[in-house]
């Protein structure tokens, strides 16, 4: 059995009266992708942001390789092994993409991909010296997965980073983000996007308001009733 | 004969009252905070000059070297003491603009109970004072030394900004603070060191403030905060380059303005503010409302 990465226990959060996260529970072991998906304002990114250090918990506990994190700084939850990518990137618009990558990299634990190969992996290695506002949504997109392995996850959050491509560049990012496992890194894919899903991970954990409904493999959550009526609106065929 | 004036002019001093503005737009640019003590920022270092004169005999220009370290750390603490709790509001934009509407209302109170309310002044004779002869015509030696001692001064920090890894971390966290700590930048220490960086600028243009405006005084922040706030706005909010063209075109429009239309030179900075707004609101240089 692969070591565990990360583990979440019954994390809640609230803002004001809206119950954001309730009692939400998983773990990733390394070298497995998790997905997580459910519908627009279900949670999931609420839950990248509490685990990454943006928002503070109500309750609950988070364990990276066994060991609890207590109330930590974002940046320094990066430097230990939890990134991300973001659902919409902001490149840092006026350094280059060399720089944009670079700038992580100087925070990285351990060793790791080098900045020229990670802009290899990333196909931009031919705009590094470009600056990084000129570069289209789906190169920022990749830029962001670029910043995120110039940290040297142990555990990265993908949120959305499916959206709005074409079918030939999600083949692409999902032969890219599965090639990640191999160095025993754990992934968590926030997609709406089934097809891209199903090339991906091993199994899935649904959330509906904040809260969980599902947690198993991927085809199964396809046949659930109530995944199902979160996502159509019906139950049965 | 008088537009090449206006010209020469508005450029030496465009460089001065870029360093003037300077601090109040990296502020800005790094925190979402319009600094409305930027302007006392500016008269206390102008004071500073004044005491490092009369009880040590520092030369205003060595007094602008002792003072840029001495600032960044005092900025530097006051960071961690006023903005991390305001942070953490809702509206924390707003809020800002309360509280140092209040700090620059108590530093002139005290400025004033201190060195009282009348102008001071330094001799000329601590900066060169004769008129330098440019082009067939001669401007006032304290033009030359502040266009002289801002220039340098902004080369230094541009290449603090686009030249150091400090520098480029504090870019990072102008263009999105929750994607520079993701990638491990520590944003509060860059912030808090921007705003010491800020207030250092701001205490170096005082001292030079000294000569340019003929003498410093408590109630002085308020008109140069206006000022500097209608240069960053018509440069780009956030712009560093944008705020260097804004006051030097500004500049040159304010000494136009004083020599064909004196009465009126100065409505310049709010025509200014109210142009910029109507006719590009992201003003010279901005793509959006900040850039990094």
């Amino acid at each position: 059995m692969a070591d565990e990465i990360l583990r979440l226990e019954g994390i809640s959060k609230h803002f004001g009266g809206l119950s954001a996260l309730q009692e939400v529970s998983f773990s990733v072991e390394g070298g497995e992708a998790l997905g997580l998906v459910g519908p627009n304002g279900s949670g999931k990114t609420t839950l990248i942001n509490v685990v990454c250090g943006l928002y503070t918990p109500n309750a609950g506990n988070i364990y990276l390789e066994g060991a609890k994190l207590g109330k930590t700084t974002p940046h320094k939850l990066a430097k230990s092994g939890i990134n991300r990518t973001f659902q919409v990137p902001q490149p840092f618009a006026s350094l280059t993409v060399r720089e944009n990558v670079e700038i992580a990299a100087a925070h990285r634990r351990g060793d790791g991909m080098s900045v020229v190969e990670i802009l290899d992996f990333v196909n931009l290695g031919k705009w590094a010296g470009q600056e990084a506002g000129s570069l289209n949504a789906a190169q920022q997109k990749r830029l962001d997965l670029g910043r995120a392995l110039a940290l040297n996850p142990k555990v990265l959050f993908v949120d959305e980073l499916g959206a709005g491509l074409n079918p030939a560049e999600l083949a692409e990012v999902a032969a890219m983000l599965r090639s990640l496992l191999n160095g025993g890194r754990a992934l968590v894919v926030v997609e709406h996007l089934m097809g891209f899903l199903d090339k991906l991970v091993d199994r899935v954990i649904v959330l509906n308001a904040g809260r969980e409904i599902f947690h198993g493999g991927l085809r199964s959550a396809l046949d659930d009733g109530e995944v199902k009526r979160v996502f159509l609106g019906t139950v049965g065929a | 004969m008088l537009v090449e004036y206006s010209i020469v002019a508005g450029v030496l001093l465009g460089l001065f009252y870029a360093l003037m503005a300077m601090g109040l737009n990296l502020v800005f640019g790094v925190q979402r905070i319009i600094n409305l003590a930027h302007g006392d920022m500016v008269m206390l270092g102008g004071f500073g000059a004044w005491e490092l004169y009369y009880g040590y005999h520092l030369n205003p220009v060595v007094a602008i070297v002792v003072m840029i370290p001495i600032t960044v750390a005092v900025g530097f603490g006051l960071y961690y003491l006023l903005i991390p709790r305001l942070k953490s509001a809702v509206d924390f934009e707003t809020l800002s603009l309360v509280l140092f509407f209040g700090v620059s209302q108590v530093v002139e109170a005290l400025a004033a109970l201190g060195f009282g309310n009348n102008e001071r002044s330094l001799p000329v004779s601590s900066i060169p004072s004769h008129p330098v002869n440019f082009l067939g015509q001669p401007y006032p030696a304290d033009w030359w030394v502040a266009a002289g001692v801002a220039l340098p001064l902004l080369a230094i920090f541009f290449l603090y900004l686009y030249r150091t890894r400090l520098g480029r971390e504090t870019r990072a966290v102008m263009a999105d603070e929750h994607e520079a700590v993701s990638v491990g930048i520590d944003a509060a220490r860059v912030s808090a060191i921007s705003f010491g960086v800020g207030l250092a600028l701001a205490a170096a243009a005082g001292v030079l403030a000294v000569f340019v405006f003929g003498g410093v005084d408590p109630s002085e922040g308020v008109g140069i905060t206006i000022t500097a706030f209608a240069i960053i706005v018509f440069g780009s909010l956030g712009s560093p380059l944008g705020t260097v063209v804004g006051s030097i075109l500004f500049g040159v429009a304010y000494q136009l303005a004083q020599v064909y239309t004196p009465s009126w030179s100065n409505l310049v900075p709010y025509v200014l503010v109210i142009g910029t707004m109507l006719l590009r609101p992201q003003g010279l240089f901005g793509r959006r409302t900040r850039i990094a």
